[in-house]
C-alpha cells in the first residue's frame, strides 16, 4: 500500500525536486542577484536607502573566473568567516602594488604572492574593511564576479566597464615596476 | 505489407523512446550527482603523511568522505577539515582545527613553524575572528598553522566525516 503512495509523491513532487536541483546548480555555476550592502563602493555602488525594496542589486556571475585588476568581486570576509564582503581588485598575484593607506598598512609597497589578489574599497572615505585592513586575500575566498547593476533600473549599467575612481591612470602601465610605485605615491600627496 | 510497415515503424517509435528515457536517466543522473558532490558530499583521497594515523596508516591513501553541507561557523575544535590550500591555490589540504578564533594556541617557539617563530609572544598565539588554527595529527611531518599562520575560514570546504575505506 505505502509503495504506491511513494510512487505517488515522488510522480507529484518529481517536477519541484528537478527544479529546486537545477536553480541551485544555476546558483552555484552560472550566477544570482546579489543586494548590496553597506557604502564601501560608493559613488560606483551606493547601498540607497535602507527599505529593502530600493536596495542596489547586481548580478553576480559564477563563471569560471581569473581575477583581473579593475573586477569588482564578492568574496568570503577575511574577518567573519561566513559573510560576503563587495569590493575591487587593485591588483593580483605577482604585481606590486602601494596600498591606498600607507599609514595603516604600515608598508610603502606590497608583492601579491601568486594566488592572492589586493582588493581595495572605492570609497576611501569610510573605514571601509579591505586589503589595507586584513592584507591580501586569497584567490579562493572569492566567490564571484559583479558584472552588471541591475536594480534600480534607472542605473542600469555594465560594471565591468567601470574603474577605480582612484585608479591610476593607463599610460603608467607599460613603466616597469620602480617608476610606477614612484609615480603612484607622487599622484597621492598631490 | 501494410501491417509489417506499421509493425516496423512501432518498433522504430518504442526504440526511439527507450532511447531519450535512457538520454533524460542519464542526463538526470550526471546533474544529480554534480549536485550532489558539490553541495552535499564528496569524497576526497588523503594525500601525504600529515595525518598519519588517524589517516594514511602504513602508507595507504585513506578515501574519505567530506560534508560539504555544515556551514563554517559551526565547525568545532578538534573536527578535521578539507580546505583550500593557503600556499597552494589550486590544491587542498586535511588539517585537524586545534583552536577557534579567540583562543590561544600554546606553543613551543623552538619547534613551531616560520608563523610560530615570528609572532608567538611568551608561548601563546591569539587566533583573530574569522580564522582558526589548523595543525596535522603527526606532528613532525606536518605543515599547517605552525608555518603558514591561522586558516580563514572562508577557505574550508567541509568537515571529513569518516573514512571510506584506507
Amino acid at each position: 500500500m505505502w509503495k504506491t503512495r511513494v510512487t505517488k509523491l515522488w510522480q507529484m513532487s518529481k517536477w519541484f525536486v528537478g527544479g529546486g536541483v537545477l536553480s541551485i546548480l544555476f546558483y552555484d555555476n552560472i550566477g544570482y542577484v546579489h543586494t548590496v550592502r553597506g557604502k564601501s563602493m560608493a559613488p560606483t555602488l551606493n547601498p540607497g536607502p535602507t527599505r529593502a525594496l530600493l536596495r542596489e542589486r547586481v548580478w553576480l556571475s559564477k563563471l569560471p573566473y581569473t581575477p583581473h585588476v579593475g573586477d569588482i568581486v564578492v568574496f568570503r570576509s577575511p574577518k567573519h568567516g561566513s559573510k560576503l564582503a563587495m569590493k575591487r581588485i587593485a591588483a593580483v598575484g605577482g604585481e606590486t602594488i602601494v596600498p591606498s593607506k600607507v599609514v595603516k598598512s604600515g608598508a610603502s609597497a606590497v608583492t601579491i604572492k601568486p594566488g592572492y589578489v589586493w582588493v581595495e574599497a572605492d570609497n576611501r572615505d569610510t573605514a571601509g574593511r579591505d586589503s589595507n585592513e586584513y592584507g591580501q586575500l586569497h584567490e579562493k575566498m572569492i566567490v564571484g564576479k559583479v558584472t552588471w547593476l541591475l536594480w534600480p533600473w534607472a542605473r542600469i549599467q555594465d560594471l565591468r566597464k567601470t574603474q577605480s575612481p582612484h585608479a591610476v591612470s593607463p599610460q603608467t602601465q607599460s613603466l616597469d615596476e620602480s617608476e610606477r610605485t614612484e609615480l603612484v605615491t607622487e599622484s597621492q600627496t598631490s | 505489407m501494410q501491417t509489417a510497415m506499421v509493425h516496423g515503424k512501432r518498433v522504430v517509435n518504442f526504440l526511439n523512446k527507450k532511447k531519450r528515457e535512457i538520454s533524460y536517466a542519464v542526463i538526470g543522473a550526471s546533474l544529480g550527482t554534480y549536485f550532489i558532490t558539490s553541495r552535499i558530499v564528496t569524497t576526497a583521497v588523503v594525500a601525504g603523511q600529515s595525518m598519519t594515523p588517524t589517516f594514511n596508516k602504513n602508507s595507504i591513501k585513506s578515501r574519505v568522505l567530506v560534508d560539504l553541507i555544515t556551514p563554517v561557523t559551526k565547525v568545532k575544535q578538534d573536527d578535521i577539515i578539507l580546505a583550500h590550500d593557503p600556499e597552494e591555490s589550486d590544491e587542498y589540504i586535511v588539517k585537524r582545527v586545534t583552536a577557534l578564533a579567540g583562543q590561544f594556541v600554546e606553543v613551543d617557539e623552538d619547534c613551531g613553524g616560520a608563523y610560530v617563530r615570528k609572532y608567538a609572544y611568551q608561548g601563546k598565539l591569539t587566533v583573530p575572528t574569522g580564522y582558526c588554527w589548523v595543525e596535522g595529527d603527526n606532528k613532525s611531518k606536518s605543515h599547517d598553522s605552525r608555518e603558514f599562520g591561522p586558516l580563514p575560514l572562508g577557505l574550508i570546504k567541509g568537515r571529513v566525516l569518516f573514512t571510506l575505506w584506507s
